[in-house]
């Protein structure tokens, strides 16, 4: 269906906007009136928080109304073409050409008046702003549209694959799995900490959560306990969190791009072509590493995701063994295509007493800081000792015909299968220490998401760097 | 343009010239911190610290940096990449595939302006890399000569 006239987003974008600003608001407000307090003065300055929320309210409706009345756009017939703005106004044609992927998501309120926000990313239009976002248009609008700018482009630019179409869907029991060790515990930790942080004194009157005063006078023994209870909160937000994204997660390949289903409340929809995928990672972090568990990710030139440089999620739990397989049908390269060198063993001391510095330097500082025992630094050593050694362990890197492998270890064990064209820069770095152990680091930066990215593996055998160097020479 | 390429000696000057600006704006900072120091009352020994890093400084960045740098500083253009070999403590060794390269312009400051040099700047879609304080005649060559090289490998493509 062709769209001749220009045509704005639908009323409800109004609504959109107004949700946002109460999500916007909504900590700020917590925190503003309980740290504020109790008392009349307390309560006079809880006032003037409560003008500022409704003054960001407001502002939210009436940006909701001006855009609602001044973006426009319509499809032509090569391209889409965007109007906005009053006072500058903006008169923008983008070409089918330069549109890279689309990502179609509903949340609940678009839900119910049946619609969708579909952002369209676009390959560097004006004030590097790669997306385009109709925030509130139905479903058959968004369906036409990817019609209209998507099909075709396929059609012209991409070879069509060899192997027949490929289609994943997780199970419940997967997508649980995956929610119990995924990565989201550490920002979960951080943020259940700074709740603490802010709240101890309202959390020790209501349910007898010690205060840090407290903490900081108790034993040993308490202070690990009351973390572990920080831990376990904090585990049980992540896998909420991860089970929302991710719920209903289906994955398919057909004509050369990758489709990606996700979400319960807000389903997400997301097309990255293959010709687009600069590197894909597989992140073992420490709790799927223990079961023989991976997620793996796409580093695109095109992105999906809102934020620069947010790698993609192509399978958030996949077993390790079956990785090969899978990457396979969805015509991506596979680590077990790709011979891999060790670290020589040199490294391993460089690995082991870096690692042990840093860990001395941390518990020196908290010790310091939180004026405890000194004997406070000594599970800092071990552990940062063993994470030295693990790290040294699992680094590696190898190449095959046009792909590069680097594995590596900073918190996870993440590994990183380049195509050699998609390679923007080699770096390789060498200290006066590491020319006499007759090591080097290589980093590698690719564009990813419209920013760079870049990956690095210290000290590699100096002996591969004019190897590696030839390897990236070729065409 | 091709073979390894050292920067001209008079780059060495340029960049004591910049050690210089850093020391006096260090200079400064350190003398704002000891009216801080005597007003609040500071530990005394923030002062002395950091007043004894600023000594050892001075030979460092006016007299060993700069020549280090030169010493460890090439560049070579090749048909297909670029190589650039930088650094002091550590060396950085730079390969950029004449394909990835974006854009490349000469920029100019006062400095350098004054010693008729100027810095060449690559950039790709993912990095940006700087041929630092060369005449700028041959800043201009360069710049060329890279452009043709990128033209040659677009159309190969």
């Amino acid at each position: 269906m062709k769209m001749s006239n220009f045509k704005r987003l639908h009323i409800v974008s109004v609504l959109s906007e107004f949700l946002k600003g109460i999500r916007r608001v909504i900590l700020p407000a917590i925190i503003a009136y309980y740290i504020g307090g109790k008392s009349e003065q307390a309560f006079f300055e809880f006032e003037y928080s409560k003008l500022i929320i409704i003054v960001c309210l407001g502002i939210s409706i009436l940006y909701g109304l001006y855009r609602y009345y001044t973006f426009k756009y319509k499809i032509e017939k090569n391209g889409i073409h965007i109007k906005k703005g009053i006072f500058i106004k903006s008169d923008t044609y983008i070409s089918k050409e330069k549109i890279k992927s689309f990502e179609r998501s509903r949340a609940v309120i678009p839900r119910i008046f049946g619609l969708e926000q579909m952002r369209i990313k676009v390959e560097g239009i004006e004030d590097n702003n790669p997306m385009i976002n109709l925030i509130a248009i139905s479903r058959e609008e968004a369906m036409n549209i990817q019609g209209e700018l998507f099909e075709d482009s396929l059609k012209h630019s991409v070879k069509k694959s060899e192997l027949p179409p490929a289609s994943i869907s997780l199970s419940k029991k997967s997508i649980f799995l995956s929610a119990l060790t995924s990565n989201n515990l550490i920002p979960a930790c951080i943020t259940v900490i700074v709740i603490y942080y802010q709240f101890n004194a309202y959390l020790n009157e209501r349910i007898g959560v010690p205060t840090i005063e407290l903490l900081k006078d108790s034993s040993l023994v308490s202070i690990f306990s009351w973390i572990s209870v920080v831990i376990l909160s904090a585990w049980v937000l992540s896998i909420v969190q991860t089970i929302i994204r991710f719920g209903s997660f289906s994955l398919s390949l057909s004509d050369g791009r990758i489709n990606i289903t996700q979400g319960i409340f807000e389903k997400k929809e997301m097309m990255i072509k293959i010709e687009d995928i600069r590197a894909i990672k597989i992140e073992e972090n420490i709790f799927r590493q223990l079961f023989g568990f991976a997620c793996i990710y796409l580093e695109s030139s095109s992105g999906t995701e809102g934020k620069a440089g947010v790698s993609t999620i192509l399978h958030p739990f996949l077993k390790v063994n079956d990785i090969p397989l899978f990457l396979h049908s969805f015509s991506l390269p596979s680590p077990s295509l790709i011979p891999m060198h060790k670290l020589p063993s040199i490294s391993k001391y460089r690995y082991v007493v870096r690692n042990t510095i840093i860990g001395c330097a941390i518990g020196i500082t908290l010790a310091v800081f939180l004026q405890c025992k000194i004997s406070l630094i000594l599970p800092f050593v071990i552990l940062y000792f063993f994470w030295g050694y693990l790290s040294y362990k699992d680094a590696a890197y190898g190449f095959f015909d046009s792909h590069f492998l680097l594995r590596y270890r900073h918190l996870h064990k993440k590994t990183i299968i380049f195509n050699r064209k998609h390679i923007e820069t080699i770096y390789f770095y060498q200290s006066n220490m590491q020319r006499r152990s007759k090591v080097l680091s290589i980093k590698l930066t690719i564009l990813s998401n419209i920013s760079k990215k870049k990956f690095k593996l210290a000290d590699i055998s100096d002996a591969h760097k004019k190897i590696i160097h030839d390897w990236y020479r070729k065409k | 343009m091709e073979g390894r390429n050292r920067l001209p000696i008079s780059a060495i000057n340029v960049w004591r010239m910049h050690g210089l600006i850093e020391l006096i704006i260090f200079g400064i900072l350190l003398c704002i911190e000891l009216v801080v120091s005597l007003i609040w009352d500071w530990p005394i020994w923030i002062f002395g610290l950091l007043l004894i890093i600023f000594i050892l400084y001075i030979p460092l960045c006016y007299v060993f940096f700069p020549k280090l740098r030169w010493k460890q500083f090439f560049y070579e253009i090749k048909n297909d990449e670029i190589d650039i070999q930088d650094g002091l403590l550590i060396i950085k060794h730079t390969l950029i595939p004449i394909v990835k390269i974006q854009k490349i312009y000469i920029s100019q400051g006062p400095i350098l302006k004054k010693l008729d040099l100027a810095n060449v700047t690559i950039n790709t879609a993912a990095s940006e890399e700087t041929i630092p304080a060369i005449p700028y005649k041959t800043a201009q060559g360069i710049r060329k000569y890279i452009s043709q090289l990128v033209t040659v490998a677009d159309e190969n493509e």
